[in-house]
């Protein structure tokens, strides 16, 4: 198998877009949350939310084509793909909500209108979301879209690299898309699992996510081994317990963790650091820790969590913050766990609460998602080269 | 290289004239489940209904992977979320908004059969079944996976006038929905995927089509641009191959359709299959059937 480059990132997301702005956030370690209220409801309710800045909820549209053309742009440019290999360019998009935003906004113009209004007429399905992803983009290629609810890029990112490491593929976008939607407030609020305030993963506070909309993106290319940093392995499991939550003994969350280090060649000891998934709703925060007390034991490297920074991205979440990650890595910052200040001591797991400094070496990052999915990714950082 | 185990589809297409409502899948659902289901919808009904057809009494091997493909996902839950929340305010009851995810019929499916490994939802329009089956055989094939379920699903809403808005074909006079899935293993099997991929330009489409033998079949999707369509055409007489019949129209189902029957059909032989969900792209396949493993 050959190594994996992760050779450009980019990242749009409520902090803006350039690597300053995204690492003033990891050494704040605070987010700026939005409080927004839903009148439209005949209950209404009111949602934290960490949306791009300067964002018109009305304008869904504009702001998905911003935060797509950002990313992308940022990504291309840093790996040095040029225009003729853009029109070439493999495609891996893993969103959950894709353009849903768009068509409620359709949708809810034509009942204000009057006129016969048709949910969801127009969506013509995810095909002509990457067709107008691939126009704005200027880029053509195979494609492959992913809709594994909250692992969806983080699937896109391990199919890529695979595609890679076999030969199959020279290079490859991943992309993860999110943008905030009626449809996912709605849903989350009904499920109850939206925070009454700040997020506040592994916290004996925890009450719920925020979520966040944005866009990552990575290029990822067949490379030498000493590239800084490195797609080194990964795995993709269903979980069957729950279709809305991982099994609590933590079994589920354990096996994926230990196939994804099974495929990267390593054991637990080699690991530096793990990304938790942490969402703060309560039965994930305790299935993942289930998970890692299982797997690691008294043992267990570092934990860190990025959703109270950047949101609960959704689909996007695997792009976003590996390419967070990446951002801050590379400037030798290990993040801390925003949100978390007071550990729940119920979970046996004290994330690590500040940033900190980046040691080399190999990184596990956690996702999971509705419907069972758990992905584990690995990835290497070999030590800042700027 | 990668055998084909077995085969199975559930498919049916309505006139928007002479239909009087989508078929009721209530029968084929309690045959298809090997453990109680509540609170599904259609698109869920539909993967347990085809996958199972496909599976039949085998018992798979936990760490068989499941491969999702579809052009459009669950159009009637959501439809049915955005009616009640846009024009009603009402929010989504949980299960509501579960069904609305593209993957929850991949968590049914592959709890009803007892999965555990991989379960992707993947899309890619009209080729979203070759998108699947590519990521299925690239797992397959490098050991990572034992087995692995690749199926194509769509479904219709009713009235069939809104579905044909909603997936953009609003002059359709005929529309299809179904479940069509394969199940692949490494080697060994009377039907083999010989090969798939994706090629740029009528020009290596073409190169890829003479390098072929002659004699067999091939099935030519009506999503092909003008230019690509002659292309085969002419290679085709060339060549002497059979067209093989699909299910007429355009859907993102008809390439899955063209190939679970020629696999299911016994006639020893090679299929060509070639699809495209955008010009100048064209995904390619080929199937060959033996009648010895």
């Amino acid at each position: 198998m050959r190594p994996v480059e992760i050779a450009g990132w980019g990242l749009s997301s409520h902090f803006g877009r350039s690597d300053r702005q995204h690492l003033e956030g990891v050494r704040s370690n605070q987010p700026s949350l939005k409080r927004v209220l839903f009148s439209e409801f005949s209950d209404p309710f009111e949602a934290s939310l960490l949306l791009l800045p300067d964002a018109d909820w009305a304008q869904p549209a504009v702001r998905l084509e911003r935060m797509l053309v950002e990313a992308t742009h940022d990504a291309l440019s840093m790996a040095g793909v040029d225009a003729a290999q853009r029109s070439v360019l493999p495609l891996f998009l893993g969103s959950s909500s894709f353009s849903i935003g768009i068509i409620e906004a359709r949708y809810r113009s034509g009942l204000l209108g009057g006129a016969r209004a048709v949910p969801l007429a127009g969506l013509a399905g995810y095909g002509e979301f990457l067709e107008q992803t691939r126009g704005m983009l200027g880029i053509s290629g195979p494609d492959w879209v992913f809709n594994t609810a909250c692992t969806a890029s983080a699937n896109a990112l391990l199919c890529a690299a695979r595609a890679i490491a076999a030969g199959r593929l020279e290079q490859a976008l991943v992309i993860g898309v999110e943008l905030a939607n009626y449809t996912t407030l709605a849903g989350f609020a009904g499920m109850q699992l939206l925070a009454s305030g700040p997020m506040r993963p592994f916290d004996r506070r925890r009450d719920g996510l925020v979520l966040g909309e944005g866009c990552g993106a990575l290029l990822l290319r067949a490379g030498k081994d000493d590239a800084p940093l490195q797609f080194r392995g990964g795995a993709s499991r269903c979980d069957t317990f729950s279709i809305s939550a991982s099994n609590p003994d933590g079994s589920a969350i354990a096996a994926v963790m230990a196939d994804a280090l099974a495929d990267a060649r390593l054991s637990a000891s080699e690991l530096i650091a793990i990304k938790g998934h942490g969402t703060a709703s309560p039965l994930n925060d305790d299935g993942e820790a289930a998970g890692l007390v299982r797997m690691f034991g008294a043992r267990r490297p570092p934990l860190f969590l990025l959703k109270a920074l950047l949101g609960h991205t959704l689909g996007a979440c695997g792009a976003m913050e590996t390419a967070l990650l990446a951002m801050a890595l590379q400037a030798g910052i290990l993040p801390g766990s925003a949100g978390c200040e007071q550990p729940d001591p119920a979970l046996g797991q004290a994330p690590q609460q500040t940033p900190q400094p980046a040691r080399p070496g190999s990184y596990l990052l956690n996702f999971f998602g509705f419907g069972g999915n758990n992905c584990a990714l690995v990835v290497d950082w070999h030590g800042a080269h700027q | 290289m990668i055998g084909i185990a077995a085969a199975g589809e559930w498919y049916a297409s309505y006139q928007r004239d002479g239909a009087t409502g989508l078929i009721d899948l209530s029968a084929a659902v309690r045959a298809a489940s090997r453990q109680p289901v509540r609170r599904i919808d259609r698109f869920i009904q539909l993967a347990l209904i085809g996958s199972v057809r496909c599976v039949g009494d085998r018992k798979l091997p936990a760490a068989t992977g499941i491969y999702l493909a579809s052009g459009a996902g669950p159009l009637s839950s959501i439809a049915k979320v955005h009616e009640q929340m846009l024009a009603e305010g009402l929010l989504p009851k949980p299960a509501q908004f579960i069904n609305t995810l593209a993957n929850t019929a991949g968590f049914y499916t592959a709890r009803n059969l007892g999965l555990d490994a991989q379960c992707l939802f993947v899309s890619r329009g009209y080729a979203s079944f070759e998108a699947a089956l590519e990521l299925a055989g690239q797992e397959v094939g490098s050991g990572r996976l034992h087995a692995a379920l690749v199926g194509s699903v769509e479904e219709c809403t009713w009235p069939l006038a809104h579905h044909a808005e909603r997936i953009h074909r609003p002059e359709a006079q005929s529309l299809a929905e179904g479940s069509i899935w394969v199940l692949l293993e490494p080697g060994g099997a009377t039907c083999r995927l010989e090969h798939i991929s994706t090629l740029a330009g009528t020009t290596t489409l073409k190169e890829w089509l003479l390098a072929q033998n002659p004699g067999g079949w091939y099935w030519c999707s009506a999503t092909l641009d003008p230019a690509a369509a002659i292309v085969v055409q002419q290679v085709a007489q060339g060549q002497e191959w059979v067209s093989w019949p699909g299910p007429g129209g355009t859907s993102p189902l008809a390439a899955a359709v063209a190939a679970v029957r020629f696999i299911n059909s016994g006639q020893e032989g090679v299929l060509l299959s070639i699809n495209a969900d955008r010009e100048g792209w064209y995904q390619v396949c080929r199937y060959r059937l033996t009648n010895s493993a």
